[in-house]
């Protein structure tokens, strides 16, 4: 199912925004990654989706229906809290089969079907003959894995997710984030994942949401804000970045470092910070010394001067000035004060 | 909880053990001992004969009888109580918490002085009562009021920090399946406060056969009906019947530790809904 946010604002106790007119779209199968610094309001808008808090401004459409007014018990979603919240009492079974042993009892299945149901949601999770163990006895994968089969269990069409990986190791986080994008796929959901890790929401999402401040700054597929980076953090996120400071005089940008050429650019005069990928640097003979250093993952790394690296493809490596060298800074990005000022 | 051995991690720790042990010994074990063996002292014949005496049998139920009554009404009062003050934050929350160990600071003569005013025929909760047929004061339901009070305390200071450390997110993940606030209470509220109730429950009780002092202003003391075993335990004093006083003691004594130990055992079977 389809959702959609429109201006959404939220204040806290003290007035303060920490959501600020947020607009997003979301649609029907689509896995979103919602993204951005610690305090940017990813959580509070999440919980906005959800119901748990309530909006100062603006309306929470699911399927094109206004959910504004009703409460979280009513709005039918899945969430999963980044600390699991598992029922400590409750056997694993008794856990997933939350959601349904709530339901009224006109829509409540009967027990030989929910306990089918847990079954085979437990088969799904790869927790096939866990039900009896309790939160307790597993471990932080199984307890996310009861967790996410406890969402779903009475079919959310829409599954919202808070940093469900923060505490798996990168091994079991590897694992877990293809299988829950094949689970995405197979039961048709919508899903919205909050994460703070560039490779998961690479890897996972159709769509990166970025957040900063409580406002979205960006929304669009990995390409294309790796094209048209809206913000300094939105660059920063997608990968590794050289930044050299600089100022724009006369359609130039006129590099900090005197081991870094001028870029021709199209932008009013002032101070601008250039963000460039370390791969997408070019080296020109120049007058900085080069330091050679270890080869990684098909770059040759050079240091240029004392502080930035370059990378350059390992087949390239030969055309690499020896003498002394100068950066090419024509692929990079122009930003001031934080957003994009230009793409050169 | 934690079972490592601490012996090789603190300093002085066998010593400090030693002397806790020995301490614990001259305190608790030496004065239990003699208690054991006190109504002994004259044969068994003078035991047997204190333990078959139906006055007795009707003071240990009366007692029993009461101190359970009391810490089960005590355990949802105090769960409320407990409620107002770290949850609900109710206006006075401070005062209230403050006010919880009140009963424990108060001369128990004071408390049972008091209480027997108040539901005394002419007091302020009694005379209302009284004109509704209910006599508390000097009647057993006396003893069930005075032993509420001595045992709210134990509750609510059981219960309050499982209460305030409860993650807010079970309720709201509650929520989000679809419970309503009160599927919510019962179901995910609740239960994990079970354990601390138990312990609750164990310790107003405990104390309440014990109590003395506040019942025997308020429980009118009839043999057979109202007196309680602590009271004959005194009486039997009075008379020079050392090993009938005794082996009041004893009885009361081994009936609240096989109570005590089989709350212990209902509650070791929660274990493993500790931290998830
Ligand atoms: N209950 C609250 N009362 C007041 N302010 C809050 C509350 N919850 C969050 N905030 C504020 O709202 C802002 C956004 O918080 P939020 O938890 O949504 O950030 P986040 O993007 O999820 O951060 P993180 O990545 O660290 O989880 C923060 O500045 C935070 O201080
Ligand atoms: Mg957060």
């Amino acid at each position: 199912m389809s959702v959609r946010l429109d201006a959404i604002s939220r204040r806290n106790a003290a007035g303060g925004l920490i959501l600020d007119d947020v607009s997003l779209e979301i649609e029907t199968g689509e896995f979103v990654a919602l993204v951005g610094p610690s305090g940017a309001g990813k959580t509070s808008l999440l919980r906005v989706i959800a119901g748990l808090d309530a909006q100062s401004g603006g309306t929470v459409e699911i399927d094109g229906r206004d959910m504004s007014a009703l409460p979280a018990r009513a709005r039918g979603l899945g969430f999963v809290f980044q600390n699991y919240a598992l029922f400590g009492h409750l056997s694993v079974a008794a856990n997933i089969a939350f959601g349904l042993r709530v339901l009224p009892r006109s829509l409540r299945p009967s027990r030989s079907e929910i306990a089918s149901r847990v079954d085979e949601l437990l088969d799904l999770m790869q927790l096939p003959g866990r039900g009896r163990d309790f939160p307790a006895q597993l471990s932080g994968g199984q307890r996310q894995r009861v967790a996410l089969a406890r969402a779903l269990a009475t079919r959310p069409p829409v599954l919202l997710l808070d940093e469900p990986f923060g505490a798996l190791d990168p091994m079991v986080r590897k694992s877990i984030r293809t299988w829950l994008r094949d689970l995405h796929d197979k039961l048709g959901l919508t899903t919205i994942l909050v994460t703070h890790d560039q490779q998961e929401a690479l890897e996972i999402a159709d769509r990166l949401a970025v957040m900063a401040d409580g406002q979205l700054v960006q929304a669009g597929a990995p390409d294309l804000l790796e094209a048209r980076p809206a913000t300094s953090f939105v660059m920063d996120f997608l990968g590794d970045t050289v930044r050299i400071e600089g100022a724009v005089r006369g359609g130039v940008f006129e590099p900090e470092p005197a081991f870094a050429l001028p870029v021709a650019v199209n932008v009013s005069d002032g101070p601008a910070t250039l963000m460039i990928r370390p791969h997408d640097i070019d080296l020109v003979t120049g007058p900085a010394v080069l330091t050679p250093l270890a080869t990684h993952g098909g770059f040759a790394r050079y240091r240029v001067g004392d502080a930035v690296t370059v990378h350059v493809p390992v087949h390239v490596a030969d055309r690499v000035p020896v003498t002394g060298a100068a950066l090419d800074l024509g692929r990079g990005h122009l930003f001031r004060s934080g957003k994009s000022i230009n793409t050169i | 909880m934690v079972s490592r051995t601490a012996a090789g991690h603190l300093p002085g720790f066998r010593l400090a053990l030693a002397s806790t042990l020995v301490w614990l010994g001259l305190i608790v074990a030496f004065p239990l001992a003699a208690l054991i063996a006190r109504p002994f002292a004259g044969g068994l014949h003078p035991f047997m004969h204190a333990l078959f005496d139906p006055r007795l049998l009707a003071a240990l139920r009366v007692s029993f009888g009461s101190a359970f009554v009391a810490a089960a009404i005590d355990l949802p009062l105090g769960l409320l109580l407990a409620w107002a003050v770290v949850r609900a934050k109710v206006p006075g929350h401070r005062l209230m918490d403050a006010l919880v160990e009140l009963p424990l600071a108060l001369p128990t003569s004071v408390s049972g002085i008091t209480l027997a005013t108040l539901y005394g025929p002419r007091g302020w909760f009694g005379a209302p009562l009284a004109h509704l047929g209910l006599k508390v004061a000097f009647a057993p339901a006396g003893i069930v009021v005075a032993l509420m009070f001595v045992g709210i305390p134990f509750v609510v200071r059981s219960i309050a920090p499982v209460l305030a450390n409860a993650p807010v997110e079970l309720e709201e993940a509650a929520q989000t399946l679809g419970a309503s606030r009160s599927q919510t209470l019962w179901r995910v509220v609740l239960p994990p406060l079970l354990p601390a109730g138990l312990t609750a429950f164990g310790l107003a009780f405990a104390r309440a056969v014990g109590e003395y002092g506040s019942v025997i202003f308020i429980a009118g003391n009839q043999p057979f009906r109202s007196e309680i075993a602590p009271l004959l335990v005194v009486i039997r004093l009075q008379e020079f019947d050392y090993a009938g006083g005794a082996a009041v003691g004893l009885i009361l004594l081994l009936a609240s530790l096989v109570i005590l130990l089989a709350l212990g055992a209902l509650r070791r079977r929660f274990h493993h809904w500790i931290a998830a």
